[in-house]
């Protein structure tokens, strides 16, 4: 790619990052108002039970307890959007053991759980629901409230979703081999170091909220609503945020608990979620899945038929719309047949997590096409995708595109040839079912995974502003968050690219729901990089424009020969002309000129093409066979990014999604007993890997210039997880023979396969 | 609750609170002192985000009791600067991209730090064993990594605590 660029794909400091070193930046937990309560949430041991009885009086009359909220003082909070939530602020039904039954605000957190311990709660328990059989059998008690749903199936359009293209069942007919796999994945959490916290305060009945989301507008808008406030009337800034890979999707429950203790009291009231709370508030759903895959002589495809069972837990959060790509955009198929049921179980509320449910449409379809190869006859896996992978131009939609869309860009050749040569495959490949080497009970094994992912989803939209100065520095107003991706520090790379202003002179206004421009949909589908470029990009083109404008005044030169670059405006005929500077041109000019904003809106291109993610891993692991353990000795991630607009953004991205993905492949689920009590929400027993764990994770740039994006840079953060599982099975293969069809794969699971454990 | 009169040392400054007999270190450096760069990731002692340095150190401070530590030495990660020049780690971890969300950083700084101050040149091996009970969720320790090795032999002995 050309690099004819002074900001973007440069490794310039993250914004922020000197604050986040010296401990000064301040989280949402980190902040204090005066006179500010805290507050404390008594949750429901039982899994699913109607609450019969809430007494507080005790806790009411307890000193220094402020404000108390029962299930009855809320009737008419009603969280509600055809996107997200069926949820009351406080639960009249427990619907998970740990549901939000009563809340607290007192002078300190100490007494507010006293004050919780004063509460008197009667339930009546109902059979917990657990598997999607159990709630969808006749007589089964109904977990959502009658008015939301009549059933335990999510019947919402957007989440039962069955779409055919082409004649699958023709193409079945017509294949030559068919493989019918299934598979089965545990519920697992994200684990972002920091739990979410809210802090909420009313003055002139404005309601200010800081709060860690990352969604900050469709939070606004589902709280006002509730609240019965029109939305201008609700502030939510999000400042740093301590990691949030989907978590901090949906809070719409905590920000209008904390709203409401606050209006009551009539002080500021700060929620900061446990460790424990915080894994209970959203999960990614343990789900089953059914792959069908008819093939041809030659390895092509003719059918391939994904259907999944989503246990989505108490609350209607999970998107079975999410196991996308890897389904239809990353082999070529003439039919696909895309099957979703997601049901309410009595679970923690599923929702989105990097990489959603296309972490194991990945899974899926790696390890079967894997096994396909093989049976083809290819010499090795590479051979497989390169022969077979979706080339630009093909209809390659998924469930939540229109019909026709094609892919815009592909660089997944690149990354397998660049993932191949990294790795060593070479020297290391003995071959389908042989081991890379044998040592005692030690077996090194070598495995690929291709796959694909979103950059963006049809329905981002976004707007960005960037307000010059005085002395020509400016303001980038921006409704992305900071999730610890670099985000804000990209998008303003992307606005100084286009503006022409120095980097270092704008500062970012970020996530402010009071300042920036509206984005609905928020922080999800790896979006940013590609759509929030966009505005971005023509935010910062519109204000260049008038900035060149009131220098062609003032120098009296049209303003096409006339050029800004790093805050200089230079004549482009006469370079040896003395440089004007933004500075001095905004002091020389007077403070009587028209204002220079640039502004734009963006949609995510959708149609008729559609930008994709693409990358290839390679895995080196060891298996030791007396033990089941599993060492990763060489893990090597290439990654189409379109453009990287900060390679250190970009291989940090890599390197932290694919230990995140060794953890979903390796250690990572949270366990339930029978009864539906979660039996690990803590670090200790729900296993996120350490710096000791894994070593280098050596990450690839591919850089394929998408042409629908701004800079050609197309959104990828989730794709590292998402690559991974699937990588780490085809290894393990390679290594002992066995091919695994459930996550995580444990020792345990490793010996049982072996037959060194009982099955 | 019975509370005590507490006196520490912390970043080369002697603090008073008055705190509560169950208060943790943790509590108060944030609630009392407004040293909020050490952070409660867990609560239990397993994630490091509230790692500081007891003379010289690392402890997790959810989990010690702060009447425990009366008189002794506390570095936070606000005392690691000095004089607006960032210690070395923290530049290392900035210029490395060894920051992210940047909430494990304190404390992975802190133990970073602890580590070198007892071995000046550990092996990659003995840093990622040292760092283990830092979790971070972003970075894949990848950079943190390779910022605490920048950094060996640069440390300058009034750069120790």
């Amino acid at each position: 790619m050309s690099d004819d660029f002074t900001t973007v794909g440069r490794r310039l400091p993250r914004i922020g990052g000197r604050g986040k070193v010296t401990g000064e930046v301040r989280y949402v937990a980190d902040l204090h108002l005066p006179g500010m309560l805290a507050a404390k949430l008594l949750r429901s041991p039982h899994a699913h039970a109607d609450v019969v009885r809430v007494d507080a009086a005790a806790a009411r009359q307890l000193q220094g307890v402020r404000a108390v909220l029962t299930p009855a003082d809320v009737p008419d909070v009603l969280l509600q959007d055809e996107e997200i939530a069926d949820a009351r602020a406080l639960a009249g039904k427990a619907r998970f053991a740990g549901d939000e039954v009563v809340a607290v605000a007192a002078d300190t957190l100490a007494l507010a759980e006293q004050a919780l311990e004063l509460v008197e709660v009667e339930y009546a328990p109902l059979p917990a629901l657990l598997t999607v059989a159990a709630a969808l059998e006749e007589g089964a008690p109904l977990i959502p409230p009658p008015e939301v749903s009549a059933t335990n199936s999510l019947v919402h359009p957007a989440r039962t979703t069955r779409r055919d293209w082409g004649d699958v069942d023709r193409g079945f007919a017509e294949a030559t081999r068919v493989y019918d796999e299934s598979f089965s994945f545990g519920c697992v959490q994200h684990v972002p170091l920091e739990p979410k916290a809210f802090v909420a305060r009313w003055r002139d009945g404005m309601l200010d909220v800081w709060a860690t989301l990352q969604r900050p507008f469709i939070a606004r808008h589902i709280v006002a609503d509730a609240l019965g406030l029109p939305e201008s009337s609700v502030r939510i800034r999000v400042p740093y945020l301590g990691g949030a890979f989907g978590s901090k999707s949906e809070s719409t429950r905590f920000v209008t608990i904390v709203a409401l203790l606050a209006r009551l009291a009539g002080r500021p009231v700060k929620l900061v979620l446990t460790r424990e709370e915080d894994m209970l508030a959203r999960t990614r759903p343990a789900h089953d899945v059914r792959l069908r895959i008819g093939v041809q002589d030659d390895g092509s495809f003719a059918a391939v038929h994904y259907s999944l069972a989503i246990r989505s837990g108490g609350y209607n959060l999970c998107h079975s719309t999410s196991a996308g790509p890897n389904v239809r955009t990353l082999f070529r198929s003439p039919s696909c047949r895309y099957e979703a049921e997601s049901v309410y179980t009595n679970h923690p509320p599923a929702g989105q997590m990097r990489g959603v449910l296309d972490t194991f449409a990945s899974f899926a379809v790696a390890t079967t096409a894997d096994r396909i190869a093989q049976d083809l006859g290819y010499p090795d896996p590479f051979a497989f995708y390169h022969a077979h992978h979706v080339r630009p131009g093909d209809d390659c939609g998924t469930v939540v595109d229109a019909d026709g869309v094609t892919c815009s860009s592909c660089g997944l050749d690149e990354c397998l040839d660049r993932a191949r040569e990294a790795s060593g495959w070479d020297g290391l490949w003995k071959g389908w079912d042989t081991p890379v080497r044998v040592d005692d009970g030690r077996r090194v094994g070598i495995g690929v995974s291709g796959f694909v992912h979103d950059s963006g989803l049809p329905w981002v939209v976004t707007g960005a502003v960037l307000s010059l100065n005085m002395d020509g520095t400016a303001q980038f107003l921006t409704p992305v968050t900071d999730l610890g991706n670099a985000t804000v520090t990209t998008q303003t790379q992307v606005v100084a690219e286009a503006s022409g202003i120095t980097f270092a002179d704008i500062r970012p206004v970020f996530a402010d729901t009071a300042v920036t421009p509206v984005d609905p949909v928020g922080q999800v589908g790896s979006g940013s990089a590609h759509v929030r470029s966009l505005a971005a990009k023509q935010a910062g083109e519109d204000a260049r424009r008038q900035i060149l404008e009131r220098a062609s005044a003032h120098l009296g030169v049209p303003a096409g020969e006339l050029d800004l670059a790093d805050s200089v405006i230079v004549e482009k005929a006469r370079p040896d002309r003395t440089p004007l500077t933004l500075k001095a041109l905004m002091a020389e000019t007077g403070h009587g000129m028209r204002s220079v904003v640039g502004s734009a809106t963006a949609v995510c291109p959708h149609f008729p093409e559609k930008a994709f993610n693409w990358g290839a891993h390679v895995a080196l692991v060891e298996v030791d066979t007396d033990t089941g353990d599993i060492r990763v000795l060489r893990y090597v991630a290439a990654h189409d990014v379109g453009r990287a607009l900060n390679p250190a953004v970009v291989e940090s991205q890599i390197q932290g999604g694919v230990v995140q993905g060794l953890g979903v492949a390796l250690t990572e689920e949270l366990a339930f007993a029978d009864d539906g009590t979660p039996r690990n929400l803590n670090l200790w027993d729900y296993k996120i890997l350490t710096a000791a764990d894994v070593g280098d994770v050596v990450p690839l740039i591919v850089e394929t210039g998408d042409h629908l994006s701004a800079y050609g840079a197309k959104g990828f953060g989730e794709a590292p997880l998402v690559g991974t599982p699937g990588c780490i099975a085809n290894a393990v293969r390679n290594a002992i023979g066995v091919a695994f069809t459930e996550l995580p794969i444990t020792p345990e699971k490793v010996l049982k396969a072996l037959g060194k454990l009982p099955a | 609750m019975q509370t005590h009169e507490l006196t520490l040392v912390v970043n080369g400054e002697e603090r008073c609170a008055r705190v509560a007999a169950n208060a943790t270190l943790l509590d108060v450096l944030r609630d009392h002192l407004d040293l909020t760069g050490a952070k409660n990731g867990c609560n239990m002692g397993e994630c490091g985000a509230c790692t500081v340095l007891v003379d010289g150190r690392p402890v997790s401070s959810c989990l010690t009791m702060a009447l425990a530590v009366e008189g002794r030495r506390i570095t936070t990660i606000e005392g690691l600067a000095g004089d607006g020049r960032l210690h070395p780690l923290q530049q290392a971890f900035l210029d490395h991209g060894a920051v992210e969300c940047g909430f494990c950083t304190p404390g992975m700084v802190l133990t970073a730090k602890a580590l070198l101050d007892e071995v000046p040149e550990p092996s990659e091996e003995e840093i990622r064993v040292y760092l283990r009970g830092n979790l971070c969720r972003c970075t894949g320790y990848a950079k943190v990594v390779e910022a605490v090795v920048a950094v060996i032999g640069s440390l300058g002995e009034g750069c120790r605590a």
